[in-house]
């Protein structure tokens, strides 16, 4: 009988905890649904995320409108660069590459832009036209600390010139012939 | 004998809290439903004012990949230093594309700047305001130019 009663007393401390742990839960998930005045803020973070998009756009916009820049600096002419072997001129690219996609920052204040500078390049020369393609070691991230989300986009980019804008942009940029 | 009490007194044990435990979830469910009734709810939505523009941004991003004069986009004219160029192109992009003709219905202004110094500033807009504004980053051989773009619209 002494036993039981122990028993009994054992399960009355353990309901007793029981209750304890339940009505705190119950406390805290009817507190919020309990209030009679809501105020719901709409818009920044679909606005954040859309703008992140947009933001991964100019990203992709600037690596290729850097990557020509970078092939005019370096080699100003297809029939240069049909001189130059590929390994040579990917050797000379990717510093000028790394160092602006260092440099780069985002123009929206509320979004952070990481661009990974590990890329492997490659050029190559046809009859009338060259390529540079970008294959991004790590995926370009928009990061949105206060709306706490992260957009990650490939950061894959190709461009093909003429060897006649090639020319054009070599005469335009006023650079010494790095070649 | 002992030993089959107890086992049985603990088994009771557990029914009884799974049923305690059974009763409390039907009491916050219960007390959920009474509490999201809407009567006395005061509901006020704040649609945020934001600095920038997702439209703006498009309409930039479409102008700097538009093919420009010499088969350069304005982005590589930008590039290449060819600020006259540049400037007369997008008058043209812009009064064509987004002014449709009429200048006067909706105003846009553009900004190039080199190191925080503008250098060429073109359209027209009655109040340069950041909301409707946008930029862009554009390479050049030496340091990136930042195009700034502000709409109406």
């Amino acid at each position: 009988m002494a036993g039981i009663l122990k028993n009994k007393k054992g399960q009355m401390v353990d309901f007793a905890i029981a209750f304890i742990i339940i009505v705190a839960t119950t406390a805290l998930l009817t507190n919020n649904i309990s209030s009679n005045q809501k105020t719901i803020e709409i818009g920044a973070r679909q606005y954040a995320m859309l703008s992140a998009y947009a933001e991964g756009e100019k990203a992709l916009e600037y690596l290729k409108t850097a990557s020509e820049i970078s092939v005019s600096d370096v080699v100003g002419s297809c029939e240069y660069a049909k001189t130059v072997s590929d390994k040579t001129m990917v050797y000379k690219i990717e510093p000028l590459m790394k160092d602006r996609i260092l440099k780069y920052t985002s123009t929206n204040p509320r979004l952070n832009i990481t661009i990974a500078p590990f890329y492997t390049y490659s050029v190559s020369v046809q009859q009338s036209s060259i390529s540079i393609t970008g294959l991004a070691g790590d995926n370009i991230k928009v990061t949105s600390d206060s709306d706490k989300f992260t957009y990650s986009l490939n950061g894959n980019f190709k461009s093909t010139m003429s060897c006649d804008k090639l020319k054009v942009l070599r005469e335009g940029s006023g650079q010494q012939f790095i070649g | 004998m002992k030993g089959r009490r107890g086992a049985i007194a603990l088994f009771v044990g557990f029914l009884l809290s799974m049923l305690i435990i059974i009763l409390f979830w039907v009491f916050i469910k219960v007390g959920i439903a009474i509490g999201a009734k809407p009567e006395g709810l005061t509901l006020s939505i704040t649609a945020e004012d934001l600095p920038g523009s997702v439209a703006c941004d498009y309409v930039l991003l479409n102008f700097l990949r538009s093919e420009g004069k010499d088969g350069l986009s304005p982005a590589e004219l930008i590039s290449t230093s060819s600020l006259t160029d540049f400037k007369s192109y997008a008058d043209d992009w812009f009064t064509l594309n987004y002014t449709r003709g009429n200048p006067r219905m909706r105003g846009w202004q553009i900004q190039v700047a080199k190191s925080g110094a503008p250098m060429l500033v073109t359209g027209k807009i009655d109040l340069v305001n950041s909301k409707f504004g946008c930029a862009q980053t554009v390479p050049s051989s030496d340091e990136d130019y930042h195009v700034n773009l502000w709409l109406e619209y």
